[in-house]
């Protein structure tokens, strides 16, 4: 159990190449955090700085208020779960589990005990004489996983962890994973590119790109307040519509200009645009795929049908606009085919404003 | 159909071979067995009718000084291969797991000293042993041998290294090891394979090696097996029985060392812990 506290963290290669750059973070206790980002954002360095991998460029890192720089990684009190798993190949399952217990000096009674437990808990118990080398890939994430909790660290990073296992697995250890920090009350930091992953399992999100930290926050307020057209088009599946707009000021009310349709825009948001200075400029607004809609209601805009992509439950049709793909989601049953000519209409009180040029969120 | 001529081909092929390399096995341990008489008729015979052994006895503690230069061969030999694994680990270990300038130019240059052969370096090298006064020394066939072996260990162990994640280290460094400790807990048991290959190798080379031992060893006490095979042949004879006799005994040692160390040699051990 340990709260962490990462200032202005920098991490630099050979001088030149930046990595990592003013890296602000408070992590609670017991909180589970992710870091998500496209490769190469940074995310796994940071994650290698808080174990102790990676020497820290610039910047403080406290593990419970106390700055540990400089401290090995042996004396940090931290667990790491490895993309690869790391599972030594030639100590079997129970050997892997023990070693960090064993060079702590443990008692052998208590490893064995603490072995035992934590096989039972991930469901690995009938497999403690094997070799990793005997292992499926979802057993091997369950050892290296074993291996983290036998320690009772006072944090948990995990790097990846499920993207070598196939769709299925992921999904069902995500959930495990959930259940885990729930029932093991540790700090957890988890490092994905898989915003799905990001978005179910956090109880924050750290969004990063190029080495910048983009947003942090909870998975909702990421989905409905992105801070930019990046954290915007990152989190989502399918991504967010982008469209290029203007808004007007009629005599009463604020208009959005799409091609030749113009959707009445709330008093709250005209105002907020007018203030920013953003009236009559050319902006980016970001929609959500449920958030267009194919209706004959006016206003709307025409566009044709380029595909459509069935998930049972749901379908995503898509359009081109503007040589932009735009994706509109829509549930049940829906009489059209690939070539026809449909209406569009925008949910416009879910529409977010992004500047042209520094794409960044107008509004929220 | 296809799948059966092909197997009677590569059988047949792979007999040819291993006859080919065999044969000359054969005919040493055969020689080693006949009196200098036996040795020149013809057609020979493959198997004597008296088998001499005291042969052997005869070469193993008659004139020739063989038992000495076989104690000097393990001498050097052993000497040569510890000095390459230590050594070859070390910057085999460096290259692998550390970025420093001139890391490619390192791997590059080693593996260019290899182009040069010994014949071409053993004049200049006589002249620094000789300053050194190291001429007639044990050391002045291990340092050459070492040097000779030991890019061909360093790119050994170097490519065994690359090939075993860096995140075996790491992990153990968080379950608790300092560097040392995980290297010695995590990698060397996965290495073992190599360092054995290449020790093995290293053995070898500096075993067979004749240019360096004839050139800066004159004196009988130093020589080693290799420059005691050449001394069967005179000026008017070659005692082929005791030549062949005396290269039997000198394979022994890397034979049974092949033996004790086969199973180690399968690769794949390293295999399973890591998703690749």
């Amino acid at each position: 159990m340990a709260n962490l506290r990462l200032e202005n963290i920098e991490k630099v290669y050979d001088g030149k190449v930046v990595a990592v750059e003013g890296f602000n973070l408070d992590i609670a206790d017991k909180e589970f955090i992710i870091l998500v980002g496209p490769s190469g954002c940074g995310k796994s360095t940071v994650l290698r700085m808080i174990a102790g991998l990676e020497d820290i460029t610039s910047g403080n890192l406290y593990i419970d208020d106390k700055l540990v720089n400089d401290v090995e990684p042996k004396d940090r009190d931290i667990a790491m779960v490895f993309q690869n798993y790391a599972l030594y190949p030639h100590m079997n399952v129970y050997d892997n589990m023990a070693f960090g217990l064993k060079m702590r000096k443990v008692d052998k009674a208590e490893i064995d005990e603490s072995v035992r437990k934590s096989a039972k808990l991930l469901g690995i118990e009938n497999l403690l004489k094997r070799k990793p080398k005997a292992l499926s890939g979802g057993q091997r994430q369950r050892v290296a996983l074993g291996r983290a909790i036998v320690r009772k660290p006072r944090v948990f990073l995990m790097d990846e962890p499920l993207s070598n296992l196939d769709a299925k697995l992921r999904v069902q250890m995500r959930a495990e994973i959930v259940k885990l920090h729930k029932r093991l009350g540790t700090t957890f930091i988890y490092v994905t590119h898989d915003q799905t992953e990001a978005m179910t399992m956090g109880d924050r999100i750290v969004v990063m790109k190029d080495g910048f930290i983009q947003q942090v926050a909870t998975p909702r307020e990421l989905y409905e307040k992105p801070v930019n057209a990046f954290v915007g088009s990152f989190i989502g599946s399918p991504q967010m519509n982008f469209l290029d707009a203007t808004v007007t000021e009629g005599t009463e009310d604020y208009y959005l200009k799409i091609r030749d349709a113009s959707f009445k825009l709330s008093k709250e948001v005209g105002n907020k645009l007018k203030r920013s200075g953003h009236i009559g400029q050319t902006l980016i607004i970001g929609a959500r795929p449920e958030d267009v809609t194919m209706s004959d209601k006016s206003p709307n805009i025409s566009a044709k049908i380029e595909g459509i992509e069935n998930t049972g439950s749901e379908r995503y049709i898509y359009f081109l606009l503007d040589d932009r793909e735009i994706v509109s989601k829509a549930y049940g049953h829906v009489a059209c085919k690939i070539g026809d000519e449909i209406s569009l209409s925008l949910n416009v009180d879910k529409i977010h404003f992004f500047d042209k040029e520094t794409k960044q969120n107008i509004i929220d | 159909m296809k799948n059966r001529w092909e197997k009677i081909l590569t059988t047949l092929v792979a007999t040819v071979v291993i006859g080919l390399m065999i044969i000359p096995f054969f005919i040493m341990i055969s020689t080693s067995l006949k009196s200098f008489t036996e040795v020149t008729v013809w057609p020979p015979d493959w198997i004597p009718d008296i088998l001499r052994w005291e042969n052997y006895r005869e070469v193993w503690s008659g004139a020739g000084n063989f038992k000495r230069s076989f104690i000097n061969s393990i001498i050097v030999s052993t000497s040569t291969m510890i000095i390459c694994t230590v050594l070859g680990s070390f910057s085999a270990y460096a290259v692998s797991r550390f970025n420093f300038r001139g890391k490619k130019s390192f791997l590059f240059i080693i593996i260019v000293t290899q182009m040069f052969s010994a014949v071409t370096l053993v004049g200049p090298m006589y002249k620094i042993i000789k300053n050194l006064g190291l001429l007639n020394t044990h050391i002045a066939l291990i340092i050459p041998n070492a040097a000779f072996a030991l890019p061909m260990t360093v790119w050994l162990l170097y490519g065994y290294l690359d090939g075993i994640s860096k995140n075996l280290e790491e992990a153990a460094m968080i379950d608790g090891c300092t560097r040392t400790q995980a290297v010695r807990k995590v990698l060397l048991p996965l290495i073992a394979p190599g360092i054995i290959t290449s020790g093995l190798f290293a053995f070898i080379v500096s075993w067979n090696d004749l240019i360096f031992a004839r050139s800066f060893i004159t004196k009988t006490e130093f020589m080693t097996l290799s420059v005691s095979l050449t001394t069967y042949k005179s000026l008017f004879e070659t005692r082929w029985h005791e030549m062949m006799a005396a290269s039997v005994i000198s394979v022994i040692p890397v034979f049974i060392l092949f033996l004790l160390i086969q199973k180690h040699l399968v690769k794949g051990l390293a295999s399973g812990g890591v998703k690749e």
